[in-house]
């Protein structure tokens, strides 16, 4: 680099920018990146005022009778699988219900649960990782061995399985904390298939800053070993651990749609996007409209978080980027 | 290299034992045995319940049913069908293995045919519109779900068009003239493949063009079909041929919610129906099939790795 560009370099308070200064920039500069991002973040506003934004309530019927039945142009209509108008953005379902609330509330339920579903994967993903590349032999063998049985166990066939063996209630309680349980219990059946790929991850990134010399110097001045992990080991191998985490929510609303579809989703009458995707389909030929914004909502979720997860990797790890 | 052999072989039969104890327990924690379930449509007594269980043995201490089902595993056998009366589960499955796997293969000869001309085109043609077009089709291959790819494909075709069925699947595999009905689903299912081998074959390509000797071959005077394919192509394949593996495994393990959707008579949608059903033989079958697969797979891969890369050296 000339030594022209260096002042560029400098962030606002006169320092150089550290490993996510440089990322930050770099994922600005990715135009793809950035418009998923916005996205997202839209998404995510849009999920959160669910409430205050949807027009109707999500569960009420809009059955018409007598008079209001017949419209200006004088068809008659119950309210049943009505095309899109000012009223019912994207139009009325089988039970007269207001699609554009139900996809609205299908969005928060999508994604708070792929949320649910980061955490529990980077938990176990990083907890066990960290053990198994910092702790004995045996634990290292035993957790990889897992691992390999894992990566051997056909994906989607261990989610039904986990789906079908959980049912829809735990201890009896049919909610936890305002969550349907069997939404809560299918998501956590998504993340058990998810971990070993963050596990592996994080043991592969400790044992190669286990032998970097800023983990010798730190041994050197005394720090303890889960100090050493902690500190110096988690922080460098968070990178990728991210980027895998981001992935992670398209699988996750995929798998919940694909599970839906085949009648192991969430109970009904929960409007998570998957269950208005298997609904609708059934009166495609009634009306196509019905079906097509609750696939538009999840293809462009889908499409977003891969977009914006292949820009953090390529902002994370610079050696990776594309010719 | 034999001690190598051995030791995956013995590794993968302790992975499957593991995977037969996972999805035995599985199963039997899903509430409701295969007679209380598909009884209740039919009012059956209570003492009929109880007899078909003891026919089937469903009443023994459940560790005594693991270990007669892990010795009639070991022979081949998977018990007779609950749904399906009077017929073995290993027939039932021959059956269902069939149309799946021939979707599987039309799909990956689709990805095959596609993806890697795809992918050279780009990498020869290298930031021209055909270079752009590509990565944009491929991107959108790529981030649309499979499932929402196969309803867009039934609008236009089975609503809108009206050339074809809604639910073309039924009956494939059974004849000759059922297989053009495979073509959407085929393509459904391995649209994403195909995005992801015709990027890799890009990559690949672009950096061996980027090679020195490439440069020599073409001052040597070779013609440009002899430098892409001999020189070119050769070399670039190796990242493909790792990865036809786990694509293929994942066209004939993938196709669950396919089959599904088109109502394909296959493993995956046989799948499906056995849990609805707790029909406890079929589903430990399907698993153990697919855990092979993707097994057997993994291991020829790493087989042939070496093969193709002398530079990697099986330890």
């Amino acid at each position: 680099m000339a030594a022209t560009d260096a002042p560029a370099l400098r962030s606002a308070r006169g320092g150089y920018p550290g490993f996510w200064g440089m990322a930050w920039r770099r994922m600005r500069r990715n135009r793809p990146a950035t418009v998923a991002g916005a996205i997202i973040v839209a998404f995510v506003l849009f999920a959160i005022l669910a409430d205050v934004i949807a027009p109707h309530d999500p569960y009420q019927q809009f059955f018409k009778r007598g008079e209001a039945a017949v419209d200006s142009l004088g068809r008659i209509s119950n309210g049943k699988f009505e095309a899109p108008s000012l009223d019912h953005l994207f139009g009325t379902d089988e039970l007269a219900r207001d699609i554009f609330s139900r996809t609205l509330i299908g969005l928060r339920i999508s994604l708070g649960a792929a949320f649910f579903a980061i955490v529990v994967v980077t938990t176990i993903g990083v907890t066990l990782g960290l053990v198994s590349a910092a702790g004995p032999r045996w634990l290292d063998d035993l957790v990889m061995r897992g691992t390999d049985i894992a990566y051997a166990f056909p994906d989607l066939l261990f989610i039904i399985l986990l789906r079908a063996a959980f049912g829809d209630s735990l201890f009896g309680m049919r909610s936890i904390a305002g969550v349907d349980t069997g939404l809560l219990l299918l998501f956590l059946a998504i993340s058990l298939t998810a971990w070993p790929t963050v596990a592996r991850l994080v043991r592969g990134q400790v044992l190669s800053l286990r032998e970097t010399e800023f983990s010798t110097a730190a041994q050197a001045l005394g720090a303890s070993r889960s100090r050493i992990a902690v500190r110096h080991w988690l922080p460098n191998a968070a990178g990728p651990v991210i980027v895998e985490a981001t992935f992670l929510v398209p699988r996750a609303i995929f798998a919940e749609a694909a599970l839906s579809f085949i009648g192991l989703g969430p109970p009904p009458p929960t409007p998570s996007l998957g269950l208005l995707i298997s609904s609708h389909y059934s009166f495609v030929t009634v009306q196509w409209t019905a079906l097509a914004f609750p696939v538009a909502v999840l293809s462009v979720l889908f499409v977003v978080f891969q977009f914006f997860g292949d820009g953090l990797r390529d902002a994370l790890d610079p050696r990776s980027s594309r010719a | 290299m034999t001690t190598y052999l051995i030791r995956r072989v013995l590794w993968t039969v302790v992975t499957l034992f593991f995977i037969s104890l996972i999805t035995f327990v599985l199963m039997h924690t899903v509430p409701g045995g295969p007679f209380e379930v598909r009884a209740g449509d039919r009012g059956a007594s209570e003492s009929f319940i109880r007899a078909a269980e003891s026919y089937y043995g469903l009443n023994d201490p459940i560790p005594e049913q693991f270990v007669r089902m892990l010795g009639n595993l070991l022979q081949g056998d998977l018990g007779l069908s609950f749904s399906q009366r009077g017929q073995r589960v290993t027939d039932l499955m021959l059956d269902k293995i069939k149309p799946s796997f021939i979707l599987g293969a039309m799909s990956f000869a689709m990805v095959v045919g596609l993806g890697v001309p795809l992918g050279i085109l780009a990498a020869v043609r290298r930031n021209t519109v055909w270079d752009y077009s590509a990565l944009g089709l491929t991107t959108l291959l790529a981030a649309i779900p499979h499932f929402v790819l196969a309803f867009i494909m039934l609008l236009v075709f089975a609503v809108g068009l009206g050339v074809v069925d809604v639910r073309l699947g039924k009956g494939f595999g059974d004849s000759l003239a059922s297989l053009p009905n495979g073509i959407l689903p085929a393509v459904a299912l391995g649209a994403p493949s195909m995005a992801l081998l015709s990027r890799i074959t890009r990559g690949a390509m672009v950096e061996i063009l980027d090679q020195d000797y490439m440069r020599t071959a073409r001052a040597k005077g070779l013609s440009s079909s002899a430098i892409y394919i001999r020189h070119g192509l050769r070399n670039a394949m190796i990242p493909v041929l790792t990865l036809l593996g786990p694509i293929f495994a994942g066209l004939i393990t993938g196709s669950i919610i396919i089959e599904s959707i088109f109502g394909l008579p296959g493993i995956g949608a046989a799948f499906v129906t056995s849990i609805h059903q707790r029909d406890y033989g079929m589903i430990m079958g399907t698993t153990l099939f697919y855990a092979v697969i993707i097994m057997t797979v993994n291991l020829i891969v790493d087989l042939i790795y070496p093969l193709v890369d002398p530079r990697v050296r099986v330890t």
